[in-house]
């Protein structure tokens, strides 16, 4: 059998500026969102996209739970999440930003294969540009696109955990943005009691292309921050070397020490022997961040400030995230900072262990996962710091960016 | 088939559970239950019952799946 | 076996003092709930099935107090008395703090039965009120009770204070210090009401002249002040209808034959001499006796008595009057009068 090239579905082909696209010229490159359902979900299916907000689940298997339950019951109900907390993440809301309605196509073909009657875009509130280009985008497609629906537009507080699906649905029910326990799992029962289907916007973008026959799965949108020449978002092959990844940014400033690939809820490895793994394949994708750290810089004070920065944005629902997490970052900020007594390495190994699976969401698993990977993969680096105190690039100001925490969870 | 599972938000650390179930449940410095998520047998399954019927927070409940967390 | 009223009148009183230690042992163990209080002997889980247990037994307990006092004819108390509140005619706010707080602990007990269905917030809400419950009941206990000037019944509310305050005091300074102000105003409140409690208490109910002033109908005060206390020489004199229940009098006197065959016998209280009793016994047997009591110089009660042989008993008004006599050394006579309650 011979097999026949798919076309790529690149998401950001053309794009050279950050204007937003039209309506009127994204038709003209796709055409019409098609109007059968089954047929998507098929495609879906073929092409196994996963989520590309952090979870990696399988797109198609979400879909086919929410249609059974919405068929069962309750009219199913679709979100758009584009709040986007990870701080070196900027692709989703580039993404929204230049081509909205690659975004607005996938959340309409989803709502129609899965019945639902309401849909949802879901945007950090103080990204106020975003808000402005998504109002005139669905203005623009109820105007001219036959049957679309108006999806409703959400702000959301700017809270590391407030993507979390079960918090998106709190904060449309008019709750915090906190997440909840779960089951029920929402594609079951979730905004209001009805079957819901949470995809991150990069995923939907896909989905609209897939949908037309293009080959959108294997490619990702990757942001690539730190001691690069020119940080930003590009779009790559899912499995290409991160070595190859980093020279889409042209390259890296100075000697690069150590990659923190995925997220804050990701992994570190070393930069000696990093550059040939495959991102989304050795690697895991996370949130498509890859985030270089340079020799001027310490990994160890990196993820001090990291973790803090996390333990602050617990929902501060669960005992072991409350307790366990300032613990862990305690300790690594005293491993980097003069002050304070030196911890062991064991107690902080131990209780980053024991925190894994003890949280109502997976905010405690990917900080104790971070600092694991780090004692790991930098145990000599850690060993140095508990024999010597901090290194000469502990005080150095932070590279990768710790947002404030100030602010509600409304 | 059965398995004990907790719902961290509700519970508060009370800790009635590792004293009736200590088999399956131990505290963390804190107080706060970790399980050992293991396969509960005939016997331990009236104590488990008890402990789900304890909790003060009815934290605790016993699930026959075992796909649930 | 004939039911003596007075009975239920002591079970009313001890049923309700077994109540207060029930719910004080209830409240501690609660404190020490949340306090998530444990030893190696004592593990959290023994807390809770006493805490439940105890509770129950404190139901019991109460069901009794209540239902003996409203078939105690004494305070004459209706069975609406018993679920609302401030409607009796006996010591209507003391006693009105007691179906308040029985009404409480009985929320606090349905709601406890029913959290699985209530959820855990909405249990947590409503159980706060058990700290309201406590306190109530321990006041009705000292403004309905008659057993405010009794030392060991003091000694026992003092107990049941003590244990709750120092339960409260270990539960606001245990575990991380969080929640620090509301803590502090907790520790206040708790400090302010027990001395409040204390004052009233000694200001109040052990005073003298508490039984008038907490709301006892007239009729049924008695001469002497307090009901339960043997009759003591200080305590107003009114002017009543009948003779109050629950005396037990001793009396000296003698017995005179008259000329026309008749008897008369003059006795007087012991001690105090305030109540005389006269005996006019006809010339014949079987023949009614006329029985007068007097208190200074007031009539309390004329009326004619019966005599078994054994005991000579009359109705005075709502009391039945008992009165046993024999020869005393000195060749006189010597008796003692007994009032109960008038079985209906």
């Amino acid at each position: 059998m011979t097999t026949v090239a798919t076309p790529i579905g690149a998401l950001l082909t053309g794009a050279v500026s950050d204007a937003t696209e039209t309506l009127q010229s994204h038709l003209r490159r796709f055409g019409r969102p098609p109007a059968d359902p089954w047929r998507t979900i098929a495609s879906l299916e073929r092409a196994d996209l996963r989520g590309r907000g952090g979870a990696g689940f399988p797109a198609a298997r979400k879909w086919r739970a929410v249609a059974d339950h919405a068929a069962k019951g309750l009219p199913a109900v679709v979100i758009a999440n584009g709040s986007e907390g990870e701080p070196c993440s900027s692709k989703d809301r580039l993404l929204l930003r230049i081509r909205p309605h690659l975004v607005l196509d996938g959340l309409r073909l989803a709502a129609e294969a899965v019945g639902a009657t309401d849909t949802f875009v879901y945007v950090s509130h103080g990204d106020r540009d975003t808000l402005r280009v998504l109002r005139d985008a669905i203005n623009e497609r109820v105007q001219h696109l036959e049957g679309e629906r108006r999806p409703t537009l959400v702000a959301a507080p700017p809270r590391y955990v407030g993507g979390q699906e079960t918090a998106v649905i709190a904060r449309l029910e008019g709750k915090l943005a906190r997440p909840t326990y779960t089951p029920p799992f929402p594609f079951t029962q979730g905004a209001w009691g009805r079957p819901t289907l949470v995809h991150n916007v990069e995923t939907l973008a896909r989905i609209g292309l897939i949908a037309r026959d293009l080959d959108s799965a294997s490619l990702a949108l990757v942001t690539v921050s730190g001691a690069v020449v020119v940080g930003g978002v590009t779009e790559v092959v899912v499995g290409t070397p991160l070595g190859a990844v980093v020279q889409a940014a042209d390259g890296v400033i100075g000697t690069p020490l150590a990659v923190l690939a995925g997220g804050y809820f990701g992994r570190w490895l070393r930069a000696e022997t990093c550059w040939n793994l495959g991102f989304g394949t050795d690697v895991p994708l996370g949130a498509g961040v890859l985030a270089v750290v340079d020799s001027e810089h310490c990994p160890i004070a990196e993820t001090a400030r990291i973790v803090t920065y996390l333990a602050g944005e617990s929902a501060k629902q669960c005992g072991p995230c409350v307790n366990a997490l300032p613990a862990i970052a305690d300790a690594l900020t005293a491993l980097t900072s003069r002050r304070r007594a030196l911890p062991r390495v064991e107690l902080l190994q131990r209780r980053s262990q024991e925190l894994v699976g003890r949280g109502a969401c997976r905010h405690p698993d990917g900080a104790a996962l971070l600092v694991q990977s780090l004692l790991s993969v930098f145990e000599p680096e850690v060993g140095l710091h508990v024999r010597n105190g901090p290194c000469g690039a502990c005080g150095a100001p932070a590279l990768l960016p710790i947002p404030s925490s100030r602010g509600g969870w409304r | 088939m059965t398995r004990l599972a907790i719902n961290p938000i509700a519970c508060r650390g009370f800790g009635v559970c590792a004293e009736l179930l200590p088999e399956e449940v131990r505290l963390d410095e804190w107080g706060y239950p970790i399980m050992e998520r293991r396969q509960l047998g005939v016997e331990l399954l009236e104590h488990a019952r008890r402990a789900v019927a304890e909790c003060p927070t009815m934290a605790l409940r016993l699930v026959d799946d075992t796909d649930a967390r | 076996m004939a039911s003596n009223p007075s009975v239920l009148w002591y079970v009313t009183r001890a049923s309700g003092l077994v109540s207060l230690l029930l719910l004080t042992a209830v409240v501690v163990l609660g404190i020490l709930l949340g306090a998530r209080w444990a030893s190696p002997d004592w593990p959290v889980f023994l807390s809770q099935a006493m805490h439940r247990f105890l509770s129950l037994t404190a139901v019991v307990f109460i069901v009794l107090h209540v239902t003996t006092a409203v078939l105690d004819p004494f305070a004459h108390l209706g069975l609406s008395d018993a679920f609302i509140p401030f409607t009796s005619a006996y010591r209507t706010l003391w006693l009105g703090l007691g179906v308040v707080a029985s009404e409480l602990i009985a929320a606090l007990v349905i709601t406890s039965l029913l959290r699985a269905k209530l959820g855990f917030r909405t249990w947590r809400a409503i159980h706060w009120l058990a700290y309201a419950s406590w306190p109530i009941a321990m006041v009705h206990g000292l403004g309905t009770g008659t057993d405010a000037r009794v030392w060991w019944a003091l000694l026992l509310d003092a107990g049941c204070l003590g244990a709750v305050v120092i339960a409260i005091a270990m539960r606001l300074a245990s575990g991380p210090l969080r929640w620090v102000a509301v803590r502090a105003l907790a520790g206040i409140l708790t400090a302010a009401g027990s001395i409040a409690l204390g004052i009233w208490t000694v200001t109040g109910p052990m005073q003298s002249g508490w039984a008038r002033a907490a709301g006892t109908p007239t009729g049924l005060l008695a001469g002497h002040g307090a009901l339960s206390s043997p009759p003591t020489s200080s305590g107003s004199r009114s002017s009543q209808a009948s003779l109050p229940v629950g005396l037990a009098v001793r009396l000296r006197g003698t017995g005179v034959q008259n000329s026309d065959g008749s008897g008369t016998i003059t006795l007087v209280e012991e001690g105090t001499q305030n109540l005389q009793i006269t005996l006019n016994v006809p010339a014949d047997v079987g023949g009614p006796i006329q029985l007068r009591v007097t208190q200074g110089t007031s009539i309390v009660c004329s009326t004619t008595a019966t005599f078994n042989g054994q005991v000579v008993a009359a109705v005075c008004g709502a009391t039945q009057v008992n009165l046993e006599l024999g020869s005393s050394d000195d060749g006189g006579i010597r008796g003692t009068l007994t009032t109960a309650a008038v079985t209906p």
